[in-house]
């Protein structure tokens, strides 16, 4: 008994706690959670990420405080979804006017065509 | 503003002239026939900001409201003139709200809105293989007309055919959120994806806020130990060790082998002076060798043990 507790006790000492505590002490509901579908030292790993997503982000136009106030509210699968291929995401803005470029283009190509006679001058 | 709406009209059109009609799918007879949030805030989008614009709807009715420019700085990405389903989420969590990820049927999106939660979701208005992002809130249907309603870009009070609104919404992932405050759950609420959001908000919130959000989880699965943990962490948090015992403690009876909760509980009593009974605690019940918590379960066993000989008399 002893000795498997000094054991453990070297152990402790010689790995630096893998943990990311959501306070002083205690183990967070995420750490929980991931320990529950194995996934701790992904997770553990995802917030290594933070770094790396603010760096891109900033690449993208934000100013680094700013990309570093953002990245610290991702979570661990939210960091792990865009890291390194933020520009292949869906970033919404005006979805409607590629669709309207896309229109014009059909309309172009039907008017050149000859199937439709929209632009015709009168 | 006036180009931006004419402009969706013209895809629209251009949609329906594609020849893309008809889903064949109607509202669902289990819900009223009509429903509206018509006191939802209406956010005209500027140029770009559908995702700013959207979000601001969704906190609003979530009784959070933060000047506008503060929600663009948080989620707007200049470089792609657009925004990240990722940061929306992550954004709300930083203005004190809980973002939700709900099931993607319509069932699920109408039954979120019935109960009073705008629905955020994220739509293709163009091809699968040209897309073209859009997001927008759902804050009603009508079964007359078979009409989704949504607050979408500059149009207050947009009312899609339910057939369009889900090849829209399905060339996006059928993605959808609702964005709630502490305390309040989805109606559609499923209890991995509840759990899921509130730990991530546990990342980020202070006690005051998670507390709600975990006695509403306590409340919903009384017989789920995460919650009774998470509650517990709060009541830490705020300052309330005996509390926190006594929820890691219930979290306990529904699961003897949940360490996080038994640790959890162990430096709660190491904190209080209360160390013998901590040790106690922690060998009520074996930890395997290679668990992943080994090595705190050692550092915390060593201290109790330390502090319990010194106090406890010989």
């Amino acid at each position: 008994m002893i000795t498997k507790f000094l054991c453990n006790a070297v152990l402790a000492l010689s790995l630096v706690s893998i943990i990311v505590p959501a306070q002083a002490g205690l183990i967070s509901t995420g750490d929980a959670l991931a320990l529950e579908d194995g996934s701790l030292d992904s997770r553990v790993e995802a917030f290594l990420l933070r770094d790396d997503v603010a760096a891109e982000l900033a690449e993208l136009g934000i100013s680094h405080e700013m990309a570093m106030a953002r990245v610290s509210r991702m979570s661990a699968a939210e960091l792990e979804q865009i890291a390194g291929r933020i520009d292949e995401m869906p970033a919404a803005g005006d979805g409607v006017l590629v669709v309207l470029g896309v229109v014009f283009l059909v309309l172009i190509v039907l008017e050149l065509v000859g199937v439709i006679d929209i632009f015709k001058k009168r | 503003m006036f180009a931006a709406g004419r402009a969706c009209a013209v895809a629209m059109a251009a949609l329906w002239l594609a020849g893309c009609s008809s889903f064949g799918e109607r509202i669902p007879e289990t819900l009223p026939p009509a429903v509206e949030l018509d006191e939802t805030a209406f956010y005209p989008q500027l140029k770009h900001h559908c995702g700013p614009a959207a979000l601001a709807t969704v906190l609003d009715a979530a009784g959070s409201t933060p000047e506008y420019e503060r929600i663009v700085d948080q989620v707007y990405i200049p470089g792609l003139e657009g925004s990240l389903q990722v940061e929306l989420m992550a954004a709300a969590r930083g203005f004190d709200r809980i973002p939700f990820r709900i099931p993607g049927d319509l069932a699920s999106v109408l039954t979120e809105v019935q109960a009073g939660h705008p629905v955020l979701i994220l739509q293709n208005l163009g091809a699968r293989s040209l897309p073209a992002w859009h997001y927008a809130v759902v804050i009603g249907h009508d079964r007359d007309s078979n009409r989704i309603l949504m607050r979408s870009g500059t149009e207050e009070r947009l009312a899609v055919p339910v057939g369009r609104w889900l090849r829209q919404w399905d060339r996006a992932g059928r993605w959808a959120i609702v964005v709630l405050e502490p305390g309040r759950l989805p109606a559609t609420a499923q209890r991995s994806s509840v759990l899921r959001a509130l730990a991530d908000f546990d990342d980020q919130a202070d006690g005051k806020s998670r507390l709600p959000a975990w006695q509403a989880a306590v409340q919903q699965w009384p017989d789920e130990p995460l919650a009774w943990m998470g509650r517990g962490n709060a009541h830490h948090a705020l300052g309330l060790p005996e509390s926190a015992a006594d929820d890691f403690e219930q979290a306990l009876a529904i699961r003897p082998d949940h360490w996080p909760a038994r640790l959890n509980l162990a430096q709660v009593l190491l904190d209080t002076g209360q160390s013998c009974r901590g040790r106690t605690v922690l060998s009520a019940q074996p930890m395997d060798f290679d668990h992943p918590l080994v090595d705190i379960h050692a550092q915390l066993m060593l201290k109790l043990d330390q502090n319990c000989r010194a106090t406890a008399p010989l």
